[in-house]
Protein backbone atom coordinates (compact mmCIF):
# COMPACT_ATOMS: atom_id res chain seq x y z
CA UNK A 1 0.00 0.00 0.00
CA UNK A 2 2.90 2.33 0.87
CA UNK A 3 4.42 1.64 -2.55
CA UNK A 4 1.12 2.36 -4.22
CA UNK A 5 0.75 5.74 -2.51
CA UNK A 6 4.39 6.55 -3.22
CA UNK A 7 3.91 5.80 -6.93
CA UNK A 8 0.83 8.03 -7.07
CA UNK A 9 2.75 10.88 -5.41
CA UNK A 10 5.60 10.40 -7.87
CA UNK A 11 3.21 10.41 -10.83
CA UNK A 12 1.51 13.58 -9.62
CA UNK A 13 4.87 15.27 -9.14
CA UNK A 14 5.80 14.55 -12.76
CA UNK A 15 2.39 15.22 -14.33
CA UNK A 16 -0.01 17.98 -13.50
CA UNK A 17 -3.49 16.97 -12.26
CA UNK A 18 -4.93 18.31 -15.51
CA UNK A 19 -2.65 16.06 -17.59
CA UNK A 20 -3.52 12.93 -15.56
CA UNK A 21 -7.23 13.75 -15.81
CA UNK A 22 -7.05 14.46 -19.56
CA UNK A 23 -5.35 11.07 -20.10
CA UNK A 24 -7.95 9.47 -17.79
CA UNK A 25 -10.93 10.91 -19.74
CA UNK A 26 -9.39 9.89 -23.07
CA UNK A 27 -8.92 6.33 -21.83
CA UNK A 28 -12.45 6.32 -20.39
CA UNK A 29 -14.04 7.43 -23.67
CA UNK A 30 -12.13 4.93 -25.81
CA UNK A 31 -12.75 2.10 -23.35
CA UNK A 32 -16.45 3.02 -23.19
CA UNK A 33 -16.73 2.65 -26.97
CA UNK A 34 -15.42 -0.91 -26.66
CA UNK A 35 -17.32 -1.63 -23.43
CA UNK A 36 -20.75 -0.61 -24.84
CA UNK A 37 -20.33 -3.06 -27.71
CA UNK A 38 -18.91 -5.90 -25.63
CA UNK A 39 -21.35 -5.58 -22.72
CA UNK A 40 -24.39 -5.21 -25.01
CA UNK A 41 -23.27 -8.36 -26.83
CA UNK A 42 -22.79 -10.31 -23.61
CA UNK A 43 -26.07 -9.12 -22.09
CA UNK A 44 -27.92 -10.36 -25.19
CA UNK A 45 -26.12 -13.71 -25.11
CA UNK A 46 -27.02 -14.01 -21.42
CA UNK A 47 -30.69 -13.22 -22.14
CA UNK A 48 -30.89 -15.99 -24.75
CA UNK A 49 -28.84 -18.59 -22.88
CA UNK A 50 -29.94 -17.72 -19.34
CA UNK A 51 -29.68 -21.37 -18.25
CA UNK A 52 -25.88 -21.01 -18.32
CA UNK A 53 -26.11 -17.94 -16.06
CA UNK A 54 -23.34 -18.94 -13.66
CA UNK A 55 -20.98 -19.47 -16.59
CA UNK A 56 -21.89 -16.05 -18.00
CA UNK A 57 -21.24 -14.34 -14.67
CA UNK A 58 -17.76 -15.88 -14.64
CA UNK A 59 -17.31 -14.67 -18.24
CA UNK A 60 -18.54 -11.18 -17.31
CA UNK A 61 -15.98 -11.03 -14.47
CA UNK A 62 -13.23 -11.95 -16.96
CA UNK A 63 -14.51 -9.41 -19.53
CA UNK A 64 -14.67 -6.67 -16.90
CA UNK A 65 -11.09 -7.48 -15.94
CA UNK A 66 -10.07 -7.23 -19.61
CA UNK A 67 -11.89 -3.90 -19.99
CA UNK A 68 -10.07 -2.66 -16.91
CA UNK A 69 -6.81 -3.73 -18.54
CA UNK A 70 -7.74 -1.93 -21.79
CA UNK A 71 -8.69 1.20 -19.86
CA UNK A 72 -5.35 1.23 -18.00
CA UNK A 73 -3.50 0.50 -21.24
CA UNK A 74 -5.07 3.58 -22.90
CA UNK A 75 -4.42 5.68 -19.79
CA UNK A 76 -0.79 4.52 -19.75
CA UNK A 77 -0.37 5.24 -23.51
CA UNK A 78 -1.86 8.72 -23.15
CA UNK A 79 0.49 9.55 -20.27
CA UNK A 80 3.55 8.16 -22.09
CA UNK A 81 2.71 10.17 -25.23
CA UNK A 82 2.47 13.29 -23.07
CA UNK A 83 5.82 12.68 -21.34
CA UNK A 84 7.92 9.89 -22.87
CA UNK A 85 10.78 10.70 -20.48
CA UNK A 86 8.75 9.98 -17.32
CA UNK A 87 10.59 8.08 -14.57
CA UNK A 88 7.49 6.92 -12.64
CA UNK A 89 6.85 3.18 -12.81
CA UNK A 90 3.34 3.72 -14.23
CA UNK A 91 3.02 0.04 -15.22
CA UNK A 92 3.40 -1.11 -11.62
CA UNK A 93 1.09 1.63 -10.39
CA UNK A 94 -1.63 0.66 -12.84
CA UNK A 95 -1.10 -3.04 -12.15
CA UNK A 96 -1.88 -2.44 -8.46
CA UNK A 97 -4.88 -0.34 -9.55
CA UNK A 98 -6.15 -3.19 -11.71
CA UNK A 99 -5.70 -5.78 -8.95
CA UNK A 100 -7.80 -3.63 -6.60
CA UNK A 101 -10.56 -3.07 -9.19
CA UNK A 102 -10.56 -6.74 -10.32
CA UNK A 103 -10.89 -7.87 -6.70
CA UNK A 104 -14.01 -5.71 -6.40
CA UNK A 105 -15.41 -7.27 -9.62
CA UNK A 106 -14.68 -10.73 -8.26
CA UNK A 107 -16.47 -10.03 -4.98
CA UNK A 108 -19.50 -8.50 -6.77
CA UNK A 109 -19.58 -11.45 -9.21
CA UNK A 110 -19.52 -13.99 -6.40
CA UNK A 111 -22.24 -12.05 -4.60
CA UNK A 112 -24.35 -12.28 -7.76
CA UNK A 113 -23.76 -16.03 -8.10
CA UNK A 114 -24.48 -16.92 -4.48
CA UNK A 115 -26.81 -14.16 -3.24
CA UNK A 116 -28.46 -11.92 -5.83
CA UNK A 117 -29.27 -14.45 -8.57
CA UNK A 118 -31.06 -16.89 -6.21
CA UNK A 119 -32.91 -13.87 -4.76
CA UNK A 120 -33.88 -12.36 -8.12
CA UNK A 121 -34.94 -15.58 -9.85
CA UNK A 122 -38.12 -15.96 -7.85
CA UNK B 1 -7.50 12.67 -24.94
CA UNK B 2 -6.13 14.36 -28.09
CA UNK B 3 -2.97 12.23 -28.01
CA UNK B 4 -5.02 9.05 -28.06
CA UNK B 5 -7.22 10.33 -30.87
CA UNK B 6 -4.15 11.22 -32.96
CA UNK B 7 -2.61 7.80 -32.32
CA UNK B 8 -5.73 5.69 -32.93
CA UNK B 9 -7.54 7.78 -35.56
CA UNK B 10 -6.58 5.44 -38.48
CA UNK B 11 -8.10 2.48 -36.57
CA UNK B 12 -11.20 4.48 -35.67
CA UNK B 13 -11.74 5.45 -39.33
CA UNK B 14 -11.53 1.83 -40.48
CA UNK B 15 -13.73 0.46 -37.67
CA UNK B 16 -16.47 3.09 -37.53
CA UNK B 17 -18.72 1.52 -40.23
CA UNK B 18 -18.48 -2.09 -38.89
CA UNK B 19 -19.01 -0.64 -35.38
CA UNK B 20 -22.21 1.17 -36.35
CA UNK B 21 -23.42 -1.89 -38.30
CA UNK B 22 -22.87 -4.13 -35.28
CA UNK B 23 -24.65 -1.63 -33.04
CA UNK B 24 -27.64 -1.73 -35.40
CA UNK B 25 -27.69 -5.55 -35.21
CA UNK B 26 -27.49 -5.31 -31.43
CA UNK B 27 -30.31 -2.84 -30.88
CA UNK B 28 -32.80 -3.15 -33.76
CA UNK B 29 -35.83 -5.25 -32.66
CA UNK B 30 -37.64 -7.61 -35.02
CA UNK B 31 -41.32 -8.71 -34.77
CA UNK B 32 -40.62 -12.23 -33.50
CA UNK B 33 -40.59 -13.96 -30.15
CA UNK B 34 -37.90 -16.27 -28.88
CA UNK B 35 -38.46 -18.96 -26.23
CA UNK B 36 -35.40 -20.41 -24.49
CA UNK B 37 -34.97 -22.69 -21.45
CA UNK B 38 -34.88 -20.84 -18.13
CA UNK B 39 -34.70 -22.38 -14.69
CA UNK B 40 -36.68 -23.67 -11.76
CA UNK B 41 -37.57 -21.63 -8.73
CA UNK B 42 -38.64 -22.98 -5.36
CA UNK B 43 -42.18 -21.87 -4.56
CA UNK B 44 -41.40 -21.26 -0.88
CA UNK B 45 -39.18 -18.35 -1.96
CA UNK B 46 -42.34 -16.73 -3.41
CA UNK B 47 -45.03 -17.69 -0.91
CA UNK B 48 -44.79 -18.68 2.72
CA UNK B 49 -47.64 -19.77 4.98
CA UNK B 50 -47.53 -19.15 8.74
CA UNK B 51 -48.48 -22.69 9.63
CA UNK B 52 -46.75 -25.98 10.55
CA UNK B 53 -43.55 -24.01 11.08
CA UNK B 54 -41.84 -26.95 12.81
CA UNK B 55 -42.45 -29.31 9.92
CA UNK B 56 -39.31 -30.44 8.15
CA UNK B 57 -39.61 -30.44 4.36
CA UNK B 58 -36.93 -32.78 3.00
CA UNK B 59 -37.39 -32.14 -0.73
CA UNK B 60 -38.33 -29.14 -2.82
CA UNK B 61 -41.26 -28.00 -4.95
CA UNK B 62 -40.38 -25.66 -7.79
CA UNK B 63 -42.18 -23.99 -10.65
CA UNK B 64 -40.45 -23.84 -14.02
CA UNK B 65 -39.85 -20.69 -15.99
CA UNK B 66 -38.61 -20.17 -19.51
CA UNK B 67 -37.16 -17.04 -21.03
CA UNK B 68 -39.53 -15.50 -23.53
CA UNK B 69 -38.06 -12.61 -25.48
CA UNK B 70 -40.63 -10.53 -27.31
CA UNK B 71 -39.22 -8.61 -30.27
CA UNK B 72 -35.63 -9.82 -29.92
CA UNK B 73 -32.87 -7.88 -31.63
CA UNK B 74 -31.27 -9.25 -34.82
CA UNK B 75 -28.34 -10.42 -32.72
CA UNK B 76 -30.50 -12.26 -30.16
CA UNK B 77 -32.43 -13.90 -32.99
CA UNK B 78 -29.18 -14.94 -34.68
CA UNK B 79 -27.50 -16.43 -31.61
CA UNK B 80 -30.79 -18.04 -30.58
CA UNK B 81 -30.81 -20.03 -33.80
CA UNK B 82 -27.51 -21.73 -32.86
CA UNK B 83 -29.20 -23.98 -30.31
CA UNK B 84 -31.84 -26.67 -30.80
CA UNK B 85 -33.12 -25.79 -27.34
CA UNK B 86 -34.53 -22.45 -28.52
CA UNK B 87 -37.70 -21.74 -30.46
CA UNK B 88 -38.44 -18.62 -32.51
CA UNK B 89 -41.58 -17.59 -34.33
CA UNK B 90 -43.40 -14.52 -35.61
CA UNK B 91 -45.42 -12.51 -33.06
CA UNK B 92 -49.08 -12.98 -33.91
CA UNK B 93 -52.52 -12.08 -32.59
CA UNK B 94 -53.04 -9.30 -30.08
CA UNK B 95 -49.47 -9.68 -28.80
CA UNK B 96 -48.19 -8.30 -32.11
CA UNK B 97 -49.86 -4.96 -31.37
CA UNK B 98 -48.78 -4.77 -27.71
CA UNK B 99 -45.58 -3.09 -26.62
CA UNK B 100 -43.06 -5.12 -24.61
CA UNK B 101 -44.12 -3.20 -21.47
CA UNK B 102 -47.76 -4.13 -22.07
CA UNK B 103 -46.84 -7.79 -22.56
CA UNK B 104 -44.88 -7.68 -19.28
CA UNK B 105 -47.89 -6.17 -17.52
CA UNK B 106 -50.22 -8.88 -18.85
CA UNK B 107 -47.69 -11.50 -17.78
CA UNK B 108 -47.55 -9.98 -14.27
CA UNK B 109 -51.37 -9.94 -14.04
CA UNK B 110 -51.42 -13.57 -15.18
CA UNK B 111 -49.03 -14.46 -12.38
CA UNK B 112 -51.02 -12.53 -9.77
CA UNK B 113 -54.32 -14.21 -10.67
CA UNK B 114 -52.51 -17.56 -10.82
CA UNK B 115 -51.09 -17.15 -7.31
CA UNK B 116 -54.56 -16.25 -5.98
CA UNK B 117 -56.06 -19.29 -7.73
CA UNK B 118 -53.28 -21.51 -6.30
CA UNK B 119 -53.97 -20.24 -2.77
CA UNK B 120 -57.73 -20.79 -3.12
CA UNK B 121 -57.39 -24.33 -4.52
CA UNK B 122 -54.71 -25.38 -1.99
CA UNK B 123 -56.59 -23.96 1.01
CA UNK B 124 -59.87 -25.53 -0.11
CA UNK B 125 -58.17 -28.91 -0.52
CA UNK B 126 -56.39 -28.72 2.83
CA UNK B 127 -59.63 -27.53 4.47
CA UNK B 128 -61.17 -30.97 3.83
CA UNK B 129 -58.93 -32.58 6.45
CA UNK B 130 -58.54 -29.58 8.74
CA UNK B 131 -61.47 -27.35 9.71
CA UNK B 132 -59.08 -24.80 11.22
CA UNK B 133 -58.11 -23.71 7.72
CA UNK B 134 -60.32 -21.03 6.19
CA UNK B 135 -60.30 -19.24 2.86
CA UNK B 136 -62.39 -16.32 1.66
CA UNK B 137 -62.22 -14.44 -1.62
CA UNK B 138 -63.97 -11.83 -3.75
CA UNK B 139 -64.92 -12.15 -7.37
CA UNK B 140 -63.77 -9.31 -9.60
CA UNK B 141 -63.56 -8.51 -13.31
CA UNK B 142 -60.46 -6.89 -14.77
CA UNK B 143 -59.28 -5.42 -18.04
CA UNK B 144 -57.10 -8.11 -19.57
CA UNK B 145 -56.86 -7.13 -23.23
CA UNK B 146 -57.13 -4.03 -25.39
CA UNK B 147 -57.56 -3.80 -29.15
CA UNK B 148 -55.88 -0.98 -31.03
CA UNK B 149 -59.28 0.58 -31.78
CA UNK B 150 -60.34 0.79 -28.11
CA UNK B 151 -61.42 4.34 -27.21
CA UNK B 152 -59.28 5.94 -24.47
CA UNK B 153 -56.65 3.22 -25.02
CA UNK B 154 -54.00 4.97 -22.92
CA UNK B 155 -56.34 5.92 -20.09
CA UNK B 156 -57.72 2.41 -19.48
CA UNK B 157 -54.95 0.27 -18.03
CA UNK B 158 -54.46 -3.49 -17.95
CA UNK B 159 -55.58 -4.79 -14.56
CA UNK B 160 -58.13 -2.00 -13.96
CA UNK B 161 -61.30 -3.36 -12.41
CA UNK B 162 -64.51 -3.27 -14.43
CA UNK B 163 -67.35 -2.11 -12.18
CA UNK B 164 -70.38 -1.69 -14.45
CA UNK B 165 -71.61 -0.01 -17.61
CA UNK B 166 -74.78 1.79 -18.61
CA UNK B 167 -76.45 -0.24 -21.33
CA UNK B 168 -79.56 0.26 -23.46
CA UNK B 169 -82.50 1.94 -21.70
CA UNK B 170 -80.10 3.00 -18.88
CA UNK B 171 -79.79 -0.57 -17.65
CA UNK B 172 -76.81 -1.00 -15.32
CA UNK B 173 -74.80 -4.02 -16.49
CA UNK B 174 -72.50 -5.54 -13.87
CA UNK B 175 -72.01 -8.96 -15.47
CA UNK B 176 -69.53 -8.40 -18.29
CA UNK B 177 -70.89 -11.40 -20.20
CA UNK B 178 -74.20 -9.53 -20.56
CA UNK B 179 -72.62 -6.44 -22.13
CA UNK B 180 -73.22 -7.44 -25.76
CA UNK B 181 -76.88 -8.21 -25.07
CA UNK B 182 -77.41 -4.73 -23.60
CA UNK B 183 -75.49 -2.68 -26.15
CA UNK B 184 -77.58 -3.15 -29.27
CA UNK B 185 -79.30 0.22 -29.80
CA UNK B 186 -76.37 2.61 -29.75
CA UNK B 187 -72.71 2.76 -30.76
CA UNK B 188 -71.25 4.37 -27.63
CA UNK B 189 -71.77 3.56 -23.96
CA UNK B 190 -70.47 4.66 -20.58
CA UNK B 191 -68.21 2.21 -18.73
CA UNK B 192 -67.06 2.49 -15.10
CA UNK B 193 -63.68 1.21 -13.91
CA UNK B 194 -61.48 1.30 -10.82
CA UNK B 195 -57.75 1.80 -11.27
CA UNK B 196 -54.89 0.28 -9.24
CA UNK B 197 -54.96 3.26 -6.87
CA UNK B 198 -58.61 2.57 -6.03
CA UNK B 199 -60.00 5.58 -7.93
CA UNK B 200 -63.22 5.10 -9.87
CA UNK B 201 -63.43 6.60 -13.35
CA UNK B 202 -65.77 6.38 -16.32
CA UNK B 203 -65.14 6.42 -20.06
CA UNK B 204 -67.39 6.53 -23.09
CA UNK B 205 -66.42 3.57 -25.25
CA UNK B 206 -67.34 3.56 -28.92
CA UNK B 207 -67.99 0.38 -30.87
CA UNK B 208 -65.66 -0.35 -33.78
CA UNK B 209 -67.78 -0.16 -36.98
CA UNK B 210 -66.05 -3.17 -38.53
CA UNK B 211 -66.15 -5.62 -35.62
CA UNK B 212 -69.07 -4.10 -33.67
CA UNK B 213 -67.05 -4.55 -30.46
CA UNK B 214 -65.61 -2.09 -27.96
CA UNK B 215 -62.12 -3.61 -28.20
CA UNK B 216 -61.78 -4.46 -24.54
CA UNK B 217 -61.23 -7.94 -23.09
CA UNK B 218 -62.54 -8.52 -19.57
CA UNK B 219 -61.80 -11.51 -17.38
CA UNK B 220 -63.11 -12.89 -14.09
CA UNK B 221 -60.66 -13.48 -11.28
CA UNK B 222 -60.82 -14.24 -7.58
CA UNK B 223 -58.92 -12.11 -5.12
CA UNK B 224 -58.16 -13.71 -1.74
CA UNK B 225 -59.59 -11.80 1.21
CA UNK B 226 -56.54 -11.94 3.48
CA UNK B 227 -58.43 -10.66 6.53
CA UNK B 228 -60.77 -13.63 6.53
CA UNK B 229 -58.23 -16.26 5.56
CA UNK B 230 -56.46 -18.54 8.03
CA UNK B 231 -53.56 -19.29 8.26
CA UNK B 232 -51.98 -16.07 7.05
CA UNK B 233 -49.60 -16.19 4.14
CA UNK B 234 -46.94 -13.85 2.74
CA UNK B 235 -46.33 -13.31 -0.93
CA UNK B 236 -42.97 -11.91 -1.93
CA UNK B 237 -42.04 -9.77 -4.92
CA UNK B 238 -41.22 -11.74 -8.03
CA UNK B 239 -39.54 -11.07 -11.36
CA UNK B 240 -41.13 -14.01 -13.09
CA UNK B 241 -44.50 -13.55 -14.75
CA UNK B 242 -47.09 -15.79 -16.35
CA UNK B 243 -49.66 -18.25 -15.03
CA UNK B 244 -47.84 -21.52 -15.70
CA UNK B 245 -46.53 -21.87 -12.13
CA UNK B 246 -50.09 -22.25 -10.79
CA UNK B 247 -50.12 -26.03 -10.37
CA UNK B 248 -46.80 -26.20 -8.53
CA UNK B 249 -47.70 -23.17 -6.41
CA UNK B 250 -50.88 -25.02 -5.41
CA UNK B 251 -48.89 -28.11 -4.51
CA UNK B 252 -46.30 -26.19 -2.48
CA UNK B 253 -48.97 -24.23 -0.55
CA UNK B 254 -50.90 -27.44 0.08
CA UNK B 255 -47.71 -29.05 1.40
CA UNK B 256 -47.28 -26.10 3.79
CA UNK B 257 -50.81 -26.61 5.12
CA UNK B 258 -50.82 -30.37 5.74
CA UNK B 259 -48.94 -32.22 8.49
CA UNK B 260 -47.09 -34.72 6.27
CA UNK B 261 -44.32 -33.85 3.85
CA UNK B 262 -45.33 -35.09 0.41
CA UNK B 263 -41.96 -34.29 -1.16
CA UNK B 264 -40.19 -37.20 0.63
CA UNK B 265 -36.79 -35.76 -0.26
CA UNK B 266 -37.54 -35.44 -3.97
CA UNK B 267 -36.80 -32.50 -6.23
CA UNK B 268 -40.28 -31.84 -7.61
CA UNK B 269 -40.98 -29.44 -10.44
CA UNK B 270 -43.58 -29.01 -13.13
CA UNK B 271 -45.73 -26.65 -15.09
CA UNK B 272 -49.42 -25.96 -15.74
CA UNK B 273 -51.96 -23.32 -14.88
CA UNK B 274 -54.47 -24.02 -12.13
CA UNK B 275 -58.17 -23.31 -12.57
CA UNK B 276 -60.49 -22.50 -9.66
CA UNK B 277 -62.10 -25.95 -9.90
CA UNK B 278 -58.69 -27.62 -9.49
CA UNK B 279 -58.25 -28.62 -13.12
CA UNK B 280 -54.91 -28.01 -14.80
CA UNK B 281 -54.69 -25.81 -17.89
CA UNK B 282 -52.59 -25.80 -21.05
CA UNK B 283 -49.29 -23.91 -21.11
CA UNK B 284 -46.94 -22.69 -23.83
CA UNK B 285 -43.22 -23.36 -24.29
CA UNK B 286 -43.47 -27.08 -23.40
CA UNK B 287 -40.24 -28.05 -25.15
CA UNK B 288 -38.21 -25.38 -23.34
CA UNK B 289 -39.77 -26.35 -20.00
CA UNK B 290 -38.93 -30.03 -20.49
CA UNK B 291 -35.35 -29.03 -21.34
CA UNK B 292 -35.22 -26.80 -18.26
CA UNK B 293 -36.38 -29.71 -16.09
CA UNK B 294 -33.84 -32.01 -17.74
CA UNK B 295 -30.99 -29.51 -17.27
CA UNK B 296 -31.96 -29.09 -13.61
CA UNK B 297 -32.12 -32.87 -13.01
CA UNK B 298 -35.53 -32.93 -11.33
CA UNK B 299 -36.93 -36.19 -9.89
CA UNK B 300 -40.57 -35.54 -10.81
CA UNK B 301 -42.02 -33.20 -13.42
CA UNK B 302 -45.77 -32.61 -13.67
CA UNK B 303 -47.17 -31.68 -17.06
CA UNK B 304 -50.77 -30.89 -18.12
CA UNK B 305 -52.53 -33.79 -19.82
CA UNK B 306 -55.97 -33.92 -21.33
CA UNK B 307 -56.07 -36.33 -24.21
CA UNK B 308 -53.19 -38.06 -25.95
CA UNK B 309 -55.04 -37.79 -29.27
CA UNK B 310 -55.22 -34.04 -28.98
CA UNK B 311 -52.35 -32.53 -30.97
CA UNK B 312 -51.78 -29.56 -28.68
CA UNK B 313 -51.79 -31.58 -25.49
CA UNK B 314 -48.81 -30.60 -23.34
CA UNK B 315 -48.00 -34.21 -22.45
CA UNK B 316 -47.93 -35.19 -26.12
CA UNK B 317 -45.72 -32.18 -26.85
CA UNK B 318 -43.47 -33.14 -23.92
CA UNK B 319 -43.06 -36.71 -25.20
CA UNK B 320 -42.25 -35.32 -28.64
CA UNK B 321 -39.64 -32.97 -27.09
CA UNK B 322 -38.08 -35.87 -25.16
CA UNK B 323 -37.83 -37.91 -28.35
CA UNK B 324 -36.31 -34.97 -30.26
CA UNK B 325 -33.59 -34.38 -27.65
CA UNK B 326 -32.97 -38.03 -26.72
CA UNK B 327 -34.36 -37.72 -23.19
CA UNK B 328 -35.92 -40.76 -21.49
CA UNK B 329 -39.27 -39.56 -20.02
CA UNK B 330 -40.02 -42.70 -18.01
CA UNK B 331 -40.36 -42.37 -14.27
CA UNK B 332 -40.11 -38.60 -13.93
CA UNK B 333 -42.53 -37.10 -16.47
CA UNK B 334 -45.97 -37.22 -14.86
CA UNK B 335 -49.08 -36.17 -16.82
CA UNK B 336 -51.87 -34.66 -14.72
CA UNK B 337 -55.22 -33.12 -15.58
CA UNK B 338 -56.18 -31.90 -12.12
CA UNK B 339 -54.72 -31.20 -8.70
CA UNK B 340 -56.39 -34.43 -7.51
CA UNK B 341 -54.24 -36.30 -10.05
CA UNK B 342 -51.13 -34.84 -8.41
CA UNK B 343 -52.28 -36.07 -5.00
CA UNK B 344 -53.16 -39.47 -6.51
CA UNK B 345 -49.63 -39.69 -7.88
CA UNK B 346 -48.13 -39.14 -4.42
CA UNK B 347 -50.44 -41.82 -2.97
CA UNK B 348 -48.94 -44.46 -5.24
CA UNK B 349 -46.56 -43.22 -7.98
CA UNK B 350 -46.11 -46.58 -9.72
CA UNK B 351 -49.82 -47.33 -9.91
CA UNK B 352 -50.54 -43.82 -11.16
CA UNK B 353 -48.00 -44.00 -13.98
CA UNK B 354 -49.18 -47.48 -14.97
CA UNK B 355 -52.70 -46.08 -15.19
CA UNK B 356 -51.52 -43.39 -17.59
CA UNK B 357 -49.89 -45.98 -19.86
CA UNK B 358 -53.08 -48.07 -19.93
CA UNK B 359 -55.47 -45.17 -20.61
Amino acid sequence: MKKYIKLWKQLLSEFSGKEVLSAFYGALIYTSLIAILVLATISQIVSVYLYYLTLWIVLIIIVMALLTYIFHYFWFKALIIKKPETKTDIKTLFLINQIIIDTVYLIVGLLFIFVFVPMLMV
Amino acid sequence: MNELTKKYWPFVKVLIIPYLFFMFILFYPIPYYLDTPGGITEVDSLISVDYNQDKEVTGSISSTYIVSINRPTFFQFLIGSFSDYNYANVLTGSYASYSNQEISKISYLDKETSVNAAIIVAYQKAQIGNSEINIDYDEKVMVFGKATYLSHYDEIDFGDEFLYMIGDNDFEVTDYKAISAHTVLDSSYQFFFKNSEGETYSKILVKDPETSTFGITLKYYYLVDKENTYPRYTEKESNIGGPSGGLLQTLAIYNMLIEDDITEGKKIAGTGTINYDGTVGYIGGTEQKILTAYLNKVDVFFIPYRDRNYYYDNYVEALRACEKHGIDPSGWLVPVSSFDDVLDYFENPEAYLEGVVLS
